[in-house]
Protein backbone atom coordinates (compact mmCIF):
# COMPACT_ATOMS: atom_id res chain seq x y z
CA UNK A 1 0.00 0.00 0.00
CA UNK A 2 1.16 3.61 -0.73
CA UNK A 3 3.42 3.74 2.42
CA UNK A 4 6.55 5.23 0.88
CA UNK A 5 7.80 4.92 -2.67
CA UNK A 6 10.32 1.21 -2.80
CA UNK A 7 11.44 0.82 -6.18
CA UNK A 8 9.91 -2.81 -6.12
CA UNK A 9 8.08 -4.41 -2.55
CA UNK A 10 9.59 -7.99 -3.39
CA UNK A 11 7.88 -10.71 -1.62
CA UNK A 12 8.48 -14.18 -1.09
CA UNK A 13 5.05 -15.14 -3.38
CA UNK A 14 6.10 -12.46 -6.13
CA UNK A 15 9.55 -13.70 -6.48
CA UNK A 16 7.95 -17.71 -6.87
CA UNK A 17 5.65 -16.20 -8.95
CA UNK A 18 8.33 -14.28 -11.40
CA UNK A 19 11.16 -17.15 -10.94
CA UNK A 20 8.13 -19.72 -12.19
CA UNK A 21 7.22 -17.42 -14.90
CA UNK A 22 11.04 -16.81 -16.27
CA UNK A 23 12.09 -20.52 -16.22
CA UNK A 24 8.52 -21.08 -17.97
CA UNK A 25 9.58 -18.51 -20.65
CA UNK A 26 12.81 -19.62 -20.76
CA UNK A 27 11.93 -23.77 -21.25
CA UNK A 28 9.92 -22.41 -23.97
CA UNK A 29 12.35 -20.78 -25.96
CA UNK A 30 14.61 -23.85 -24.94
CA UNK A 31 12.16 -26.01 -26.81
CA UNK A 32 11.30 -24.44 -29.83
CA UNK A 33 14.69 -23.90 -30.71
CA UNK A 34 15.57 -27.22 -29.87
CA UNK A 35 12.51 -28.59 -32.08
CA UNK A 36 13.08 -26.24 -35.09
CA UNK A 37 16.55 -27.56 -35.26
CA UNK A 38 15.77 -31.00 -34.97
CA UNK A 39 12.72 -31.27 -37.31
CA UNK A 40 15.64 -29.30 -40.15
CA UNK A 41 18.12 -32.04 -39.56
CA UNK A 42 15.48 -34.39 -39.80
CA UNK A 43 14.51 -32.85 -43.35
CA UNK A 44 18.13 -31.99 -44.05
CA UNK A 45 17.70 -28.17 -44.46
CA UNK A 46 19.79 -25.55 -43.76
CA UNK A 47 18.33 -23.72 -40.63
CA UNK A 48 19.80 -20.19 -39.49
CA UNK A 49 19.92 -19.76 -35.70
CA UNK A 50 19.45 -16.11 -35.70
CA UNK A 51 16.26 -16.59 -37.59
CA UNK A 52 15.05 -19.77 -35.61
CA UNK A 53 16.13 -17.46 -32.25
CA UNK A 54 13.64 -14.41 -33.57
CA UNK A 55 10.44 -16.33 -34.35
CA UNK A 56 11.08 -18.28 -30.92
CA UNK A 57 11.24 -14.89 -29.01
CA UNK A 58 8.45 -13.31 -30.99
CA UNK A 59 6.12 -15.84 -30.43
CA UNK A 60 7.08 -16.02 -26.72
CA UNK A 61 5.81 -12.67 -26.50
CA UNK A 62 2.56 -12.99 -28.50
CA UNK A 63 1.78 -16.01 -26.47
CA UNK A 64 2.55 -14.72 -23.33
CA UNK A 65 0.52 -11.12 -24.35
CA UNK A 66 -2.54 -13.60 -25.07
CA UNK A 67 -2.05 -15.03 -21.38
CA UNK A 68 -1.41 -11.59 -19.27
CA UNK A 69 -4.62 -10.16 -21.22
CA UNK A 70 -6.44 -13.52 -20.65
CA UNK A 71 -5.87 -13.13 -16.73
CA UNK A 72 -8.30 -10.25 -16.51
CA UNK A 73 -11.43 -11.47 -17.41
CA UNK A 74 -10.50 -14.99 -16.08
CA UNK A 75 -10.81 -13.60 -12.78
CA UNK A 76 -13.73 -11.82 -13.24
CA UNK A 77 -15.75 -15.45 -14.30
CA UNK A 78 -13.69 -17.02 -11.27
CA UNK A 79 -11.62 -15.71 -8.41
CA UNK A 80 -9.23 -19.13 -8.32
CA UNK A 81 -7.47 -16.63 -11.24
CA UNK A 82 -7.27 -13.89 -8.62
CA UNK A 83 -3.62 -15.66 -8.30
CA UNK A 84 -2.57 -15.07 -11.14
CA UNK A 85 -3.69 -11.41 -11.15
CA UNK A 86 -1.68 -9.76 -8.45
CA UNK A 87 1.53 -10.05 -10.51
CA UNK A 88 0.37 -9.30 -13.85
CA UNK A 89 1.95 -6.44 -14.08
CA UNK A 90 5.25 -8.41 -14.12
CA UNK A 91 3.88 -10.41 -17.09
CA UNK A 92 3.60 -7.57 -19.09
CA UNK A 93 6.87 -6.08 -18.75
CA UNK A 94 8.41 -9.62 -19.78
CA UNK A 95 6.32 -9.52 -22.80
CA UNK A 96 7.73 -5.81 -23.64
CA UNK A 97 11.16 -7.04 -22.98
CA UNK A 98 10.76 -10.44 -25.02
CA UNK A 99 9.21 -8.82 -27.41
CA UNK A 100 12.54 -6.00 -27.42
CA UNK A 101 14.80 -8.85 -27.73
CA UNK A 102 12.63 -10.29 -30.99
CA UNK A 103 13.92 -6.50 -32.75
CA UNK A 104 16.93 -6.04 -31.00
CA UNK A 105 18.58 -9.36 -30.60
CA UNK A 106 20.47 -10.58 -28.06
CA UNK A 107 23.94 -9.28 -27.65
CA UNK A 108 25.84 -6.04 -26.19
CA UNK A 109 25.76 -2.94 -28.42
CA UNK A 110 28.93 -1.82 -30.38
CA UNK A 111 29.45 0.91 -27.95
CA UNK A 112 31.18 2.17 -25.99
CA UNK A 113 33.39 -0.83 -26.53
CA UNK A 114 34.15 0.91 -29.73
CA UNK A 115 35.01 4.30 -28.80
CA UNK A 116 37.21 2.53 -25.97
CA UNK A 117 39.13 0.42 -28.53
CA UNK A 118 38.29 -2.87 -27.52
CA UNK A 119 36.05 -5.89 -28.98
CA UNK A 120 32.53 -5.84 -28.22
CA UNK A 121 31.72 -8.81 -25.61
CA UNK A 122 29.88 -11.74 -26.57
CA UNK A 123 27.19 -12.46 -24.81
CA UNK A 124 26.25 -16.70 -24.13
CA UNK A 125 23.64 -17.62 -26.96
CA UNK A 126 23.62 -14.18 -28.78
CA UNK A 127 22.02 -13.79 -31.77
CA UNK A 128 20.73 -10.71 -34.20
CA UNK A 129 17.37 -9.74 -33.74
CA UNK A 130 14.51 -9.28 -36.59
CA UNK A 131 16.32 -5.25 -37.19
CA UNK A 132 19.83 -6.56 -37.65
CA UNK A 133 18.93 -9.77 -39.63
CA UNK A 134 16.53 -8.29 -42.11
CA UNK A 135 17.76 -4.41 -42.43
CA UNK A 136 21.47 -4.94 -41.56
CA UNK A 137 22.83 -5.79 -45.17
CA UNK A 138 22.09 -2.70 -46.95
CA UNK A 139 23.30 0.67 -47.49
CA UNK A 140 20.70 2.60 -44.98
CA UNK A 141 20.92 2.67 -41.54
CA UNK A 142 18.32 -0.66 -40.38
CA UNK A 143 16.13 2.06 -38.77
CA UNK A 144 15.69 3.82 -41.76
CA UNK A 145 15.79 0.42 -43.67
CA UNK A 146 12.96 -0.72 -41.04
CA UNK A 147 10.82 2.28 -42.49
CA UNK A 148 11.25 2.86 -46.09
CA UNK A 149 12.11 -0.74 -47.61
CA UNK A 150 8.26 -1.18 -47.27
CA UNK A 151 6.05 1.50 -48.98
CA UNK A 152 2.84 -0.49 -49.46
CA UNK A 153 0.67 1.64 -47.58
CA UNK A 154 -1.83 1.32 -50.21
CA UNK A 155 -1.56 -2.97 -50.19
CA UNK A 156 -3.83 -4.62 -47.31
CA UNK A 157 -1.39 -7.64 -48.10
CA UNK A 158 1.98 -6.17 -48.72
CA UNK A 159 1.30 -3.53 -45.72
CA UNK A 160 4.65 -3.00 -44.23
CA UNK A 161 3.76 -5.25 -41.24
CA UNK A 162 7.20 -4.04 -39.79
CA UNK A 163 5.46 -0.70 -38.51
CA UNK A 164 2.51 -2.78 -37.08
CA UNK A 165 5.20 -4.37 -35.19
CA UNK A 166 6.82 -1.21 -33.37
CA UNK A 167 3.74 0.35 -32.38
CA UNK A 168 2.60 -2.43 -30.57
CA UNK A 169 6.17 -2.46 -29.18
CA UNK A 170 6.09 1.01 -28.19
CA UNK A 171 2.29 0.78 -26.75
CA UNK A 172 4.14 -2.47 -24.92
CA UNK A 173 6.97 0.57 -23.78
CA UNK A 174 4.57 2.73 -22.33
CA UNK A 175 2.63 -0.05 -20.02
CA UNK A 176 6.04 -1.19 -18.85
CA UNK A 177 7.63 2.05 -18.28
CA UNK A 178 4.24 2.96 -16.30
CA UNK A 179 3.46 -0.12 -14.43
CA UNK A 180 5.06 1.28 -11.28
CA UNK A 181 2.84 2.11 -8.00
CA UNK A 182 4.83 5.44 -8.39
CA UNK A 183 3.03 6.43 -11.54
CA UNK A 184 -0.28 4.84 -10.25
CA UNK A 185 0.02 7.13 -7.04
CA UNK A 186 0.75 10.05 -9.36
CA UNK A 187 -1.42 9.78 -12.38
CA UNK A 188 -4.35 8.72 -9.85
CA UNK A 189 -5.81 4.96 -10.83
CA UNK A 190 -8.87 6.31 -13.19
CA UNK A 191 -5.95 8.18 -15.44
CA UNK A 192 -3.33 5.54 -15.19
CA UNK A 193 -6.30 2.92 -15.93
CA UNK A 194 -7.34 5.02 -18.96
CA UNK A 195 -3.83 4.86 -20.21
CA UNK A 196 -3.21 1.32 -19.55
CA UNK A 197 -6.81 0.32 -21.71
CA UNK A 198 -4.23 1.28 -24.40
CA UNK A 199 -3.35 -2.47 -24.36
CA UNK A 200 -5.58 -3.62 -26.90
CA UNK A 201 -4.75 -0.80 -29.16
CA UNK A 202 -1.22 -2.60 -29.04
CA UNK A 203 -2.82 -5.82 -29.32
CA UNK A 204 -4.44 -5.03 -32.30
CA UNK A 205 -1.36 -3.98 -33.95
CA UNK A 206 0.29 -7.25 -32.87
CA UNK A 207 -2.31 -9.40 -33.96
CA UNK A 208 -1.98 -7.44 -37.49
CA UNK A 209 1.53 -7.97 -37.16
CA UNK A 210 1.21 -11.19 -37.61
CA UNK A 211 -1.51 -11.47 -39.92
CA UNK A 212 0.75 -9.87 -42.52
CA UNK A 213 3.73 -11.07 -41.11
CA UNK A 214 4.46 -14.37 -40.43
CA UNK A 215 0.88 -15.78 -41.54
CA UNK A 216 2.02 -14.34 -45.13
CA UNK A 217 5.34 -15.63 -45.72
CA UNK A 218 4.59 -19.41 -43.95
CA UNK A 219 1.98 -21.33 -45.12
CA UNK A 220 1.74 -23.66 -42.14
CA UNK A 221 -2.17 -24.55 -41.57
CA UNK A 222 -1.53 -24.84 -37.87
CA UNK A 223 0.37 -21.52 -37.68
CA UNK A 224 -3.15 -19.84 -39.36
CA UNK A 225 -5.04 -22.20 -36.92
CA UNK A 226 -3.03 -21.74 -33.64
CA UNK A 227 -3.33 -17.84 -34.06
CA UNK A 228 -7.19 -17.88 -35.23
CA UNK A 229 -7.43 -19.83 -31.96
CA UNK A 230 -5.42 -17.04 -29.89
CA UNK A 231 -7.59 -14.02 -30.87
CA UNK A 232 -11.14 -16.03 -31.01
CA UNK A 233 -9.76 -17.00 -26.82
CA UNK A 234 -9.12 -13.34 -26.24
CA UNK A 235 -12.19 -11.80 -27.90
CA UNK A 236 -14.66 -14.51 -26.61
CA UNK A 237 -13.13 -14.18 -22.87
CA UNK A 238 -13.67 -10.38 -23.00
CA UNK A 239 -17.19 -10.37 -24.75
CA UNK A 240 -17.91 -13.05 -22.12
CA UNK A 241 -17.14 -11.19 -19.00
CA UNK A 242 -17.73 -7.61 -20.09
CA UNK A 243 -21.79 -9.05 -20.95
CA UNK A 244 -21.72 -10.23 -17.37
CA UNK A 245 -20.85 -6.63 -16.09
CA UNK A 246 -23.12 -5.30 -18.76
CA UNK A 247 -25.80 -6.95 -16.87
CA UNK A 248 -24.88 -5.76 -13.78
CA UNK A 249 -24.71 -2.06 -14.51
CA UNK A 250 -27.95 -2.19 -15.69
CA UNK A 251 -29.62 -3.18 -12.33
CA UNK A 252 -29.57 -0.38 -10.89
CA UNK A 253 -31.48 -0.04 -7.56
CA UNK A 254 -34.54 2.20 -7.22
CA UNK A 255 -34.03 4.94 -4.63
CA UNK A 256 -36.93 5.67 -3.01
CA UNK A 257 -37.96 9.29 -2.08
CA UNK A 258 -37.15 9.16 1.61
CA UNK A 259 -33.33 8.68 0.39
CA UNK A 260 -33.24 4.82 1.21
CA UNK A 261 -32.39 1.91 -0.88
CA UNK A 262 -33.90 -1.87 0.61
CA UNK A 263 -31.48 -4.68 -0.48
CA UNK A 264 -34.20 -7.20 1.02
CA UNK A 265 -34.04 -9.67 4.02
CA UNK A 266 -30.42 -9.84 6.28
CA UNK A 267 -30.35 -13.60 5.88
CA UNK A 268 -29.70 -13.18 1.80
CA UNK A 269 -26.11 -11.72 2.16
CA UNK A 270 -23.94 -14.34 2.65
CA UNK A 271 -21.82 -14.08 6.13
CA UNK A 272 -18.07 -12.61 5.49
CA UNK A 273 -18.93 -11.81 1.82
CA UNK A 274 -20.31 -8.47 0.18
CA UNK A 275 -22.72 -8.28 -2.46
CA UNK A 276 -22.53 -5.75 -5.25
CA UNK A 277 -25.28 -3.37 -6.23
CA UNK A 278 -25.78 -0.63 -8.42
CA UNK A 279 -26.42 2.51 -7.12
CA UNK A 280 -27.11 5.43 -8.93
CA UNK A 281 -24.52 4.56 -11.30
CA UNK A 282 -21.87 3.38 -9.30
CA UNK A 283 -20.99 0.01 -7.77
CA UNK A 284 -21.22 -0.42 -3.84
CA UNK A 285 -20.13 -3.46 -2.21
CA UNK A 286 -22.69 -4.29 0.67
CA UNK A 287 -20.73 -6.58 3.38
CA UNK A 288 -22.62 -8.92 5.76
CA UNK A 289 -20.08 -9.11 9.00
CA UNK A 290 -21.76 -11.25 11.66
CA UNK A 291 -25.22 -9.71 12.25
CA UNK A 292 -23.36 -6.14 11.18
CA UNK A 293 -23.73 -4.68 7.28
CA UNK A 294 -21.51 -2.33 6.47
CA UNK A 295 -21.65 -0.50 2.67
CA UNK A 296 -18.29 0.85 0.98
CA UNK A 297 -17.47 2.07 -2.47
CA UNK A 298 -16.85 -1.28 -4.75
CA UNK A 299 -13.86 0.62 -6.24
CA UNK A 300 -10.64 -0.02 -4.50
CA UNK A 301 -8.21 3.23 -4.31
CA UNK A 302 -4.82 1.63 -5.58
CA UNK A 303 -6.34 0.06 -9.46
CA UNK A 304 -10.22 0.04 -9.16
CA UNK A 305 -10.46 -3.37 -7.95
CA UNK A 306 -13.28 -4.77 -7.06
CA UNK A 307 -13.95 -4.60 -3.58
CA UNK A 308 -16.74 -6.56 -3.19
CA UNK A 309 -15.06 -9.73 -4.91
CA UNK A 310 -12.78 -9.84 -1.58
CA UNK A 311 -13.01 -10.93 1.95
CA UNK A 312 -13.10 -9.64 5.11
CA UNK A 313 -9.79 -10.09 7.54
CA UNK A 314 -9.59 -8.33 10.57
CA UNK A 315 -12.58 -5.70 10.32
CA UNK A 316 -11.44 -4.85 7.10
CA UNK A 317 -13.20 -5.30 3.47
CA UNK A 318 -9.74 -6.86 1.33
CA UNK A 319 -9.38 -5.79 -2.44
CA UNK A 320 -9.23 -9.38 -3.99
CA UNK A 321 -6.48 -7.89 -6.54
CA UNK A 322 -3.20 -6.47 -4.63
CA UNK A 323 -5.20 -6.88 -0.52
CA UNK A 324 -5.80 -3.33 -0.07
CA UNK A 325 -7.42 -3.01 3.02
CA UNK A 326 -10.83 -1.03 4.33
CA UNK A 327 -11.97 -0.78 7.52
CA UNK A 328 -15.74 -1.62 7.45
CA UNK A 329 -16.61 1.22 9.38
CA UNK A 330 -14.83 4.15 8.12
CA UNK A 331 -13.53 3.09 4.70
CA UNK A 332 -10.23 3.84 6.00
CA UNK A 333 -7.36 2.01 5.54
CA UNK A 334 -5.60 1.10 8.69
CA UNK A 335 -2.22 3.93 9.85
CA UNK A 336 0.14 4.07 8.38
CA UNK A 337 -1.52 3.88 4.84
CA UNK A 338 -3.24 6.88 3.63
CA UNK A 339 -6.42 5.12 1.25
CA UNK A 340 -10.01 5.72 1.98
CA UNK A 341 -13.01 4.37 0.02
CA UNK A 342 -16.36 5.94 0.45
CA UNK A 343 -18.94 4.44 2.38
CA UNK A 344 -22.93 4.22 2.66
CA UNK A 345 -24.78 4.38 5.87
CA UNK A 346 -26.67 1.26 6.31
CA UNK A 347 -29.84 0.25 8.47
CA UNK A 348 -31.19 -2.91 10.04
CA UNK A 349 -34.53 -2.48 10.50
CA UNK A 350 -36.82 -5.56 10.89
CA UNK A 351 -34.29 -8.09 9.67
CA UNK A 352 -34.33 -5.87 6.51
CA UNK A 353 -31.26 -4.11 5.18
CA UNK A 354 -31.30 -0.60 3.64
CA UNK A 355 -28.88 1.49 2.50
CA UNK A 356 -28.67 5.32 2.17
CA UNK A 357 -27.88 6.88 -1.33
CA UNK A 358 -25.82 9.49 -0.17
CA UNK A 359 -21.81 8.12 -0.11
CA UNK A 360 -20.09 9.31 3.13
CA UNK A 361 -15.62 10.20 2.91
CA UNK A 362 -14.34 10.08 6.02
CA UNK A 363 -11.12 12.76 5.24
CA UNK A 364 -8.02 12.05 6.85
CA UNK A 365 -6.82 14.82 9.28
CA UNK B 1 -16.08 8.14 -14.08
CA UNK B 2 -15.80 4.60 -13.61
CA UNK B 3 -18.84 3.39 -15.46
CA UNK B 4 -17.60 5.58 -18.36
CA UNK B 5 -14.21 4.33 -18.57
CA UNK B 6 -16.08 0.91 -18.14
CA UNK B 7 -18.50 1.60 -21.23
CA UNK B 8 -15.30 2.63 -23.06
CA UNK B 9 -13.68 -0.59 -22.65
CA UNK B 10 -16.79 -2.19 -23.78
CA UNK B 11 -16.64 -0.31 -26.96
CA UNK B 12 -12.82 -1.03 -27.80
CA UNK B 13 -13.73 -4.44 -26.93
CA UNK B 14 -16.66 -4.59 -29.27
CA UNK B 15 -15.04 -2.82 -32.33
CA UNK B 16 -11.90 -4.95 -32.23
CA UNK B 17 -14.00 -8.23 -31.73
CA UNK B 18 -15.66 -6.97 -35.42
CA UNK B 19 -12.20 -5.51 -37.22
CA UNK B 20 -9.99 -8.28 -35.85
CA UNK B 21 -11.60 -11.18 -37.48
CA UNK B 22 -12.52 -9.54 -40.59
CA UNK B 23 -8.83 -8.23 -40.69
CA UNK B 24 -7.81 -12.17 -40.27
CA UNK B 25 -10.35 -13.80 -42.55
CA UNK B 26 -8.83 -11.07 -45.12
CA UNK B 27 -5.61 -12.00 -44.63
CA UNK B 28 -5.57 -15.33 -44.99
CA UNK B 29 -8.09 -15.55 -47.88
CA UNK B 30 -5.91 -12.95 -49.80
CA UNK B 31 -2.34 -14.17 -48.77
CA UNK B 32 -0.58 -15.12 -52.15
CA UNK B 33 0.02 -19.01 -52.80
CA UNK B 34 3.28 -19.07 -53.85
CA UNK B 35 5.18 -22.34 -55.17
CA UNK B 36 6.59 -24.77 -52.68
CA UNK B 37 10.59 -24.14 -52.84
CA UNK B 38 12.42 -27.03 -52.78
CA UNK B 39 14.62 -27.90 -49.26
CA UNK B 40 17.91 -26.33 -49.63
CA UNK B 41 20.35 -29.13 -49.01
CA UNK B 42 22.95 -28.95 -46.00
CA UNK B 43 26.55 -28.10 -46.71
CA UNK B 44 28.48 -31.18 -47.03
CA UNK B 45 30.34 -32.06 -43.81
CA UNK B 46 33.28 -32.85 -45.32
CA UNK B 47 33.53 -28.71 -47.46
CA UNK B 48 32.30 -27.08 -50.46
CA UNK B 49 33.13 -27.76 -54.06
CA UNK B 50 32.52 -31.53 -53.83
Amino acid sequence: MSHGYVAVQWTRRKLIYDGLLIALVGLYLTAFMAISHGIADQRQVVLEADGVAIRAYGSAAYILLHITLSIGPLARLNPLFHTLLFNRRHMGVLVFLLGLIHVTGWKLPDQPWSWLGLETPSLPWSFNGALGWYHDFGNREPLVSLFTSNTHYDSFVLFPFEVLGVFGLAVLFLMAATSHDFWLVNLTAPVWKAIHMAVYLGYAALVAHVLLGALQSNPSVWLAAAVGAGLVWVLALHLISGWREWGLDRRSLAVAGDGWVDLGPLDSLVDGRARIVMLAGERVAVFRHGQQVFALSNVCQHQNGPLGEGRIINGCAVCPWHGYEYDLESGASPPPFQECVPTFPVRLSGGRVSIGSQPQLQRRP
Amino acid sequence: MITTRRQLHRGLITALAVVLPLTAAAALVLRPQLPPTPPMPAPHPGGEGL
